[in-house]
C-alpha cells in the first residue's frame, strides 16, 4: 500500500472515528453507546491494519486482530449481556447537560490540534491527522467518564479512551511495543469483568448510579 | 483659475447648503416660541424645519459623497467662543455618510411626526418641538466636527436633548428610564473625555488634523489603552452588551419618532465616533493594526448580536422589542468594524477584504437605520391607534390598518436579512467578508471567524422567529382587547413617513450597487486603497461580488435575484390563484369544535416559550404556578402563572454595583457629623496635604 | 451558445427539479411502505394530490385577510428561486459565478428557503386559533437551531473552494476527483443530519400525520385549501428535492461540465442515482426510528453542529 493512500485512509478513518465519539457523547441510551464504541473499535482495527499494510509490521497486524476480537465484539457482547439481565433501558441525565459535554468536546479537539502543532517534531508523515485526533479521542473518552452516571456508560468512554491511546501511539511510532498493547487489553478486560460483576450484584438499585457511591472517603 | 473658482463655487454651495441646514434646524427649535400661542402651529412650524434641515442634510451629504476625489474635506472655521481652542467643522467621507444616515430617518421622522403627536402626545408642544430639533442638529454637529471640543459639546448637547425628549411625555417609569439613560451617557462622556484631553494634551490643541498628526507619535500600549478607554465610553452610547441596560428603558420612553431616531441614528454617532477614533484618529499610519483592537470589536460585536436578539425575543412590549433588536444590530455592525480592523493593512487580498468588511458595515448602518426607524413608527401607528403597546393586548389589526400592517412586514422582513430586501445585502457581505477574512487569516484565528459567521446565523433565525412573533400576535389574529377591535388606519402623513422608509429598504434591497458608489468616501478615507464601488461591483452596478485569495470569488445579482421571484410569483399567480378567485368560501377558524374565540389565538409568551426553554441556562427564567382546587385535588377552581425574564445584566451586574456603591455611600455618611466645624476642619487638612505634596520642588 | 440559452438552461434545471419534486417524495413513501411490510401508494401519488387539490375551491377563514391569501404564491416563487440556484445536470453558468447577471449562491439558497419558511408561519398565524400558531412557534424554533449548522457546512466547503457559489463549489469538487477528504466526511454527516431536520422526517417530525403535537410543518398548512395548499404542498416537495440537490453538489457532484445532450442525459442518470441513494437512506432512518420528543430536538441537532464544527477545524487548524 502506497504511503500516500495509507495517509489518506487514516485521515479518513480519524474522521470517522471523531462521529462515533461525538455518538457516543451524545447518546441518550446505553445500547446505542456500546454499538458505537463497537463501531470505533473495528475503525481502530482498521486502521492498525492499513499501517501494518503500510509498513509491514507484524505486531500491528496482531494487534489489529486482538482490538478487532476484544473490543469490538467480547466485550460489548458481555455489556450487552448485562444489560440484558438487569434490565437497564434508559439512560438517566447525565452530570453535566449534553448540550454542554458537547459543547466541551469541541473545545477538546481544537485544544488537541493546538497541542500537536507544537509537538510537531514526534509525528510521523505518513499518520497525517491522527495525533490530535488520538489527543481528542483519549480526552473525549474520560468527557464521557466524567459526565456520565451509569457505571457501564463509564466503562464505554474507558473503551473509548484506549482506543484514542492506541491512535495516539500510532501516530508517534509505529504503534507501541506488542507486550504493553497486550497488557492495556488486559487491564480493560479486567475493569469490564469487575464493573459487569459488581452491577450485576449490586440488587438493590436497579441501575448503578456512581454518583450515589460516596463512601470512600477518609 | 477655472479650477479654482469652480473648487471654491463648490466650496460655496457645500458651505452654504451646512449653514441651510444648521440654520433650518435651529428655526425649527425657535418655533416652540410660539408655543403659547398656538401648539399646532408650534409643531407644524418646528418640524416643517426639521424637515427641512433634514433635506439640506441629504442634499449636502450625497453631492459631498459623489466626487470622491473633490480635494480636502470641506472645513468652516466657527466664531471662537473659548480662548483657549479654536472650534470648526469638517465634512469628510466618513462624516458625510453618517450625515446622509441620520438626514434619511429625519425627514421620515419631521413627515410623522406632527400627526403622531397630535393624536398621541402627551407632553407640551415646545418641549417636543425645541428638544427634537436640537437633538437633530447636535447629532448633525457631532458628525461635522473638526476638533475635539466641538465634538464633546455637540455630543453632550445630543445626550440632553434627548434626555428632554425621554421624560417629556411624563410619568414615573419614564423619569426612571432617563434617569438611568443619562447616568450611563455621562459616564460614558466622561470616558471619553479623558480620551480627548489625553490625545489634546499630547498634541498640544483639540483640532483632528493635529490630534491625527501627534496621534503617530503615541507609544503602541498608550494608544490602546487610549482605544479601549473610548470603545468603552462610545460603547456605553451605542449599546454594546453589558452596557446596554439604558437602552430598553429610553426608547420605548420616548416618542415613537424620536425612539426611531434613537435606535436608528444616536447609535450610529456612537460607532462614528468607533470608526473616527480607531481607524482614523489612533490607527498607525501603515502596517496592520494591534490585532487585540478587531479581536476585542468582533467579540464584543457578537455576544451583543446574539444576547441582543435572545432578550428580544421574550419581550411583549413592541418597543421594547424593538429596542433589544437595536442591541443586536449595533453588534452585527461591530463584527463587521472588527473583521475590517483585523484585516487592514496587511496588504495584498487581506486589504480588498478589510474594504468589503467595512462596507458592509457602512451598508448595514445604513440599512439598520431604515429599517428600524420604519418599524418604530410603525409601532408609533399602533400606538397612536390603540394606546396599548402590549402585544397580547393586540391582534387583528391587521385588517383594520392595512397600510401599517403591510408596512410593519416590510420592515420585519428586511430586519430578518430575508431576501430580497436590503438586511439581507448587507449580512450577505458580512459573511463573505468573515469567511473570506477567515479563510486568509487562518488556524484558530479562521475558526474563529467562521464560529461568528455562524453566530451570525443565529441571530438571523432568532430574528425571524421574534418578528413573526411580533407582526403575527400584534397584526393577526383576532383581537385581544376593545381597543384593537376599534383601531382605525392612520392619518395620511404617518403613512408617507413609513413608505419613505420602507422605499429605501426595497431600493437597497434590490439595486444595492447604485448605492455602493456612496460608500466610497468613507471606505477611501479610513482604509485607503480602492472603494467598494470598484471591490464590490466589479461588472457593474447590477452584480455584486466578494473576492477572495486565490481570484476565486462569489458573484450575485440581487436585482436578476428579485426580478426572477416577481415573475414566478405573477406566473404562480396567474396560473392558480386568479382564475379560481371567485370560488372562494369563509368559514369559521377549525377550533375543535367550540366558537372561536380570541383566547384560542396562540400569545406571545406561547410562542417564545420553546426558545425560552431551550435557552434557559442564559435567561433563568422565573416562574410561579398557584393553583386553588375544590374539595378533591382533581377539582381546579382558580389557576395562576406568573412568570418573566429579566436582563441578567440588570440583576447580576447593575444591582450588585449599586448595592455596593450605596453600601459605601452609606458608610460615607456615618461619619459626616453634621456640624460645620468638622467640615471646615476637612478643608482644612485637604489645603494642607495639597502644599505639603506638591509645594515642593 | 447564444446569450439566452444558459438563461433558459437554468429554467430548465429550475422546471425539472419542480417536476421531479413530487416523485421523489413517492418513491420515499413507497420505500417506506414496503419496508413496513405494507403495499403502499403508487410512486405517482403525489402528482394525483396535486392536481385534485388544483381542481378544489378554497375556504378561507372569516379572520384571516390579504396576509393568508398571498402566502402560498409568495412561498412557491421563494422555493422556484431556490430551485433555479442549484446545479443538477451541469453547473449552471446563468447562476454561475462567471456569468454576466449570476443569480445567487448558497447563501442566497438559504435565503430564499428562510423567506418561504418566515411566510408559511406568517399565514399561519393569520387564520388564528392554535393549531397554526403552536407548528408556527415549532417550525421557527427548528429553523433557528438549524440555520448556523446549515451555514457552518457550507462555510466548511467553501473556505477551501473560497466561493459560496454552488456551481463553482461542484466544478472545482469534480476536477478534483479524490480531493474528499476527512473534514468533508464530518460535513457530510452534519449535513445528513440537517437534511432530515429540512425535509421535516422522522426523527425531527412526522410528515405523514395531522395530530397538532406531532407536526410542525403540517401545523402551518392547516387552514389552507384548493390552489393555495397546492401551492405550498408542492413547495415542500421542491424544498425537499432542492435540499437533496444541495447535498450533492456540496459534497457528492461528479457533474459533467459540458451541455451536450449525451452529456446531459449522463448527467440526469447520476442526479438520479444519487438522489435514490438519498431517498433510500431517508426512508430507512424514517422506518427505523420514532419521533423525537420537541424539547430532545437540540441535543440532536447539536451532533450535527459539533460535526460541523469539528469539519471546518479539521479543515483550518
Amino acid at each position: 500500500m502506497s504511503p500516500e493512500l495509507a495517509t489518506r485512509l487514516i485521515d479518513a478513518l480519524g474522521a470517522l472515528l471523531l462521529f462515533t465519539m461525538i455518538l457516543i457523547l451524545a447518546a441518550g441510551q446505553l445500547y446505542r453507546a456500546i454499538y458505537a464504541v463497537a463501531a470505533q473499535s473495528v475503525l481502530i482495527a482498521l486502521a492498525g491494519a492499513v499501517l501494518g499494510a503500510t509498513t509491514h509490521n507484524l505486531d500491528l497486524w496482531i494487534v489489529a486482530g486482538i482490538t478487532l476480537l476484544v473490543k469490538a465484539i467480547a466485550l460489548p457482547w458481555l455489556l450487552l449481556r448485562v444489560i440484558r439481565r438487569v434490565g437497564i433501558r434508559r439512560e438517566i441525565e447525565p452530570v453535566v447537560p449534553i448540550t454542554a459535554t458537547l459543547a466541551i468536546a469541541g473545545g477538546i479537539v481544537v485544544l488537541a490540534f493546538h497541542l500537536s502543532s507544537s509537538l510537531g517534531a514526534v509525528r510521523q508523515a505518513i499518520t497525517g491527522n491522527a495525533l490530535p485526533v488520538g489527543i481528542a479521542l483519549t480526552l473525549m473518552g474520560v468527557l464521557v467518564m466524567m459526565s456520565r452516571r451509569e457505571a457501564l456508560t463509564q466503562m464505554v468512554g474507558l473503551f473509548a479512551s484506549e482506543n484514542g491511546i492506541f491512535f495516539t501511539a500510532m501516530a508517534v511510532s509505529q504503534g507501541m511495543p506488542l507486550i504493553i498493547e497486550i497488557g492495556v487489553v488486559l487491564d480493560v478486560i479486567l475493569g469490564a469483568l469487575v464493573m459487569g460483576v459488581m452491577v450485576l450484584r449490586v440488587r438493590s438499585s436497579v441501575d448503578a448510579d456512581i454518583a450515589e457511591l460516596d463512601r470512600l472517603r477518609g | 483659475m477655472a479650477e479654482g473658482d469652480a473648487v471654491r463655487r463648490g466650496l460655496d454651495q457645500m458651505i452654504g447648503g451646512l449653514e441651510l441646514m444648521l440654520g433650518a434646524y435651529a428655526a425649527g427649535a425657535a418655533a416652540s416660541l410660539l408655543a403659547q400661542r398656538s401648539a399646532r402651529a408650534t409643531r407644524f412650524l418646528g418640524h416643517l424645519g426639521l424637515l427641512v434641515g433634514a433635506l439640506a442634510g441629504v442634499v449636502l451629504a450625497i453631492r459631498h459623497l459623489g466626487d470622491v476625489s473633490s480635494g480636502p474635506a470641506l472645513r468652516v472655521e466657527l466664531p471662537s467662543l473659548f480662548p483657549f481652542a479654536h472650534l470648526s467643522l469638517v465634512l469628510d467621507g466618513l462624516g458625510a455618510f453618517f450625515l446622509l444616515v441620520v438626514s434619511i430617518v429625519a425627514v421620515a421622522a419631521a413627515v410623522y411626526g406632527p400627526a403622531y403627536l397630535r393624536t398621541h402626545g402627551t407632553g407640551s408642544p415646545a418641549v417636543e418641538v425645541l428638544g427634537i430639533n436640537l437633538f437633530v442638529g447636535s447629532m448633525a454637529l457631532v458628525l461635522c466636527a473638526g476638533d475635539a471640543l466641538t465634538f464633546l459639546l455637540a455630543w453632550e448637547g445630543m445626550t440632553l436633548a434627548s434626555y428632554t425628549l425621554v421624560v417629556s411625555e411624563g410619568g414615573e417609569a419614564d423619569a426612571h428610564a432617563g434617569l438611568v439613560y443619562i447616568v450611563m451617557a455621562h459616564a460614558g462622556t466622561a470616558l471619553l473625555m479623558v480620551v480627548f484631553l489625553a490625545l489634546a494634551a499630547h498634541a498640544g490643541t483639540f483640532d483632528f488634523v493635529a490630534i491625527r498628526a501627534a496621534a503617530t507619535s503615541l507609544p503602541g500600549p498608550e494608544r490602546t489603552v487610549l482605544f479601549f478607554l473610548a470603545l468603552a465610553g462610545l460603547g456605553a452610547k451605542a449599546g454594546v452588551v453589558p452596557l446596554h441596560v439604558w437602552l430598553p428603558l429610553a426608547h420605548p420612553a420616548a416618542p415613537s419618532h424620536v425612539s426611531a431616531l434613537m435606535s436608528g441614528v444616536m447609535l450610529k454617532v456612537a460607532l462614528y465616533g468607533v470608526l473616527r477614533l480607531g481607524l482614523d484618529l489612533l490607527a498607525p499610519v501603515a502596517g496592520p493594526l494591534p490585532p487585540s483592537w478587531g479581536w476585542t470589536v468582533l467579540v464584543l460585536g457578537s455576544t451583543s448580536a446574539v444576547i441582543g436578539v435572545l432578550y428580544a425575543l421574550q419581550q411583549h412590549d413592541l418597543k421594547r422589542l424593538l429596542a433589544f433588536h437595536s442591541v443586536e444590530n449595533v453588534g452585527i455592525i461591530l463584527m463587521g468594524i472588527g473583521m475590517a480592523m483585523l484585516l487592514a493593512g496587511r496588504g495584498g487580498a487581506a486589504d480588498a477584504l478589510a474594504a468589503l468588511s467595512l462596507a458592509a458595515a457602512l451598508l448595514h448602518t445604513l440599512n439598520h437605520a431604515a429599517f428600524k426607524g420604519l418599524l418604530f413608527l410603525g409601532a408609533g401607528s399602533v400606538l397612536s391607534a390603540t394606546h396599548l403597546r402590549n402585544m397580547e393586548q393586540l391582534g387583528g389589526l391587521g385588517r383594520r390598518m392595512p397600510w401599517t400592517a403591510w408596512l410593519f412586514l416590510t420592515g420585519a422582513v428586511a430586519i430578518s436579512a430575508l431576501p430580497p430586501l436590503n438586511g439581507f445585502v448587507s449580512e450577505w457581505m458580512t459573511f463573505q467578508a468573515l469567511v473570506l477574512g477567515g479563510a486568509q487569516l487562518k488556524g484558530g484565528a479562521g475558526l474563529a471567524a467562521v464560529v461568528a459567521a455562524s453566530a451570525l446565523a443565529l441571530t438571523g433565525g432568532l430574528a425571524a422567529a421574534c418578528f413573526v412573533k411580533a407582526f403575527g400576535v400584534t397584526f393577526l389574529g383576532r383581537p385581544r382587547s376593545a381597543q384593537a377591535a376599534e383601531a382605525v388606519e392612520v392619518a395620511p402623513s404617518m403613512r408617507a413617513g413609513m413608505i419613505l422608509l420602507a422605499a429605501v429598504c426595497v431600493v437597497v434591497g434590490v439595486a444595492p450597487g447604485h448605492v455602493m458608489s456612496l460608500l466610497d468616501a468613507p471606505v477611501v478615507r479610513l482604509l485607503g486603497g480602492a472603494g467598494p464601488s470598484a471591490l464590490v461591483t466589479v461588472r457593474g452596478p447590477l452584480v455584486l461580488s466578494a473576492l477572495g485569495a486565490a481570484g476565486a470569488g462569489t458573484a450575485l445579482s440581487m436585482t436578476a435575484a428579485a426580478a426572477l421571484f416577481a415573475a414566478l410569483a405573477l406566473l404562480v399567480w396567474g396560473i392558480c390563484v386568479w382564475p379560481r378567485a371567485v370560488a372562494r368560501r369563509l368559514a369559521p377558524t377549525w377550533t375543535c369544535g367550540m366558537t372561536p374565540q380570541s383566547r384560542f389565538d396562540y400569545t406571545a409568551t406561547a410562542f417564545a416559550k420553546p426558545l425560552r426553554f431551550i435557552f434557559a441556562a442564559l435567561y433563568r427564567p422565573r416562574r410561579e404556578v398557584e393553583k386553588e382546587t375544590g374539595p378533591t385535588p382533581y377539582v381546579l377552581r382558580r389557576l395562576r402563572w406568573e412568570g418573566d425574564v429579566v436582563d441578567l445584566a440588570e440583576t447580576e451586574l447593575y444591582q450588585r454595583l449599586q448595592a455596593g456603591v450605596m453600601r459605601t455611600a452609606r458608610a460615607i455618611r456615618s461619619r459626616s457629623t453634621g456640624r460645620i466645624h468638622g467640615y471646615i476642619a476637612y478643608v482644612l487638612i485637604t489645603l494642607l496635604l495639597t502644599l505639603l505634596a506638591f509645594g515642593r520642588g | 451558445m447564444g446569450r439566452a440559452t444558459p438563461w433558459a438552461l437554468a429554467l430548465g434545471q429550475m422546471a425539472l427539479l419542480v417536476l421531479l419534486g413530487p416523485l421523489v417524495t413517492g418513491v420515499i413513501q413507497k420505500l417506506k411502505a414496503r419496508l413496513q411490510c405494507r403495499r403502499g401508494a403508487g410512486i405517482l401519488q403525489p402528482y394525483r394530490d396535486l392536481t385534485k387539490l388544483l381542481r378544489k375551491g378554497t375556504v378561507q377563514a372569516d379572520t384571516a385577510g390579504s396576509f393568508f391569501r398571498a402566502v402560498p404564491v409568495a412561498v412557491l416563487a421563494a422555493t422556484c428561486a431556490a430551485a433555479a440556484l442549484v446545479p443538477v445536470l451541469f453547473a449552471s453558468p446563468a447562476a454561475g459565478a462567471a456569468s454576466p447577471l449570476p443569480l445567487g449562491d448558497a447563501i442566497l439558497l438559504l435565503g430564499w428557503l428562510a423567506l418561504g419558511r418566515f411566510l408559511t408561519a406568517v399565514g399561519a398565524l393569520d387564520a388564528g386559533g392554535a393549531f397554526g400558531g403552536m407548528g408556527a412557534s415549532r417550525e421557527m424554533t427548528v429553523a433557528t437551531l438549524v440555520e448556523p449548522v446549515l451555514m457552518l457546512v457550507v462555510f466548511s466547503v467553501s473556505v477551501v473552494a473560497g466561493t459560496t457559489d454552488l456551481g463553482a463549489i461542484a466544478g472545482h469538487l469534480s476536477l478534483q476527483r479524490g480531493s474528499f477528504g476527512a473534514p468533508d466526511i464530518l460535513a457530510l454527516f452534519a449535513m445528513l443530519v440537517l437534511l432530515l431536520a429540512e425535509t421535516g422526517r422522522i426523527p425531527v417530525d412526522n410528515p405523514d400525520t395531522h395530530l397538532e403535537l406531532t407536526m410542525l410543518h403540517e401545523g402551518m398548512l392547516l387552514e389552507h385549501s384548493g390552489p393555495g395548499l397546492f401551492c405550498l404542498v408542492l413547495a415542500h416537495h421542491t424544498k425537499q428535492i432542492v435540499v437533496m440537490a444541495l447535498v450533492q453538489a456540496l459534497f457528492l457532484p461528479w457533474i459533467p461540465a459540458s451541455t451536450a445532450l449525451f452529456a446531459l442525459a449522463l448527467g440526469l442518470g447520476a442526479f438520479a442515482a444519487r438522489t435514490l441513494v438519498l431517498a433510500i437512506f431517508l426512508a430507512l432512518v424514517e422506518s427505523s426510528y420514532a419521533k423525537l420528543r420537541f424539547f430532545r430536538l437540540p441535543q440532536f441537532l447539536s451532533i450535527g453542529f459539533l460535526s460541523a464544527f469539528l469539519a471546518v477545524a479539521l479543515r483550518l487548524l
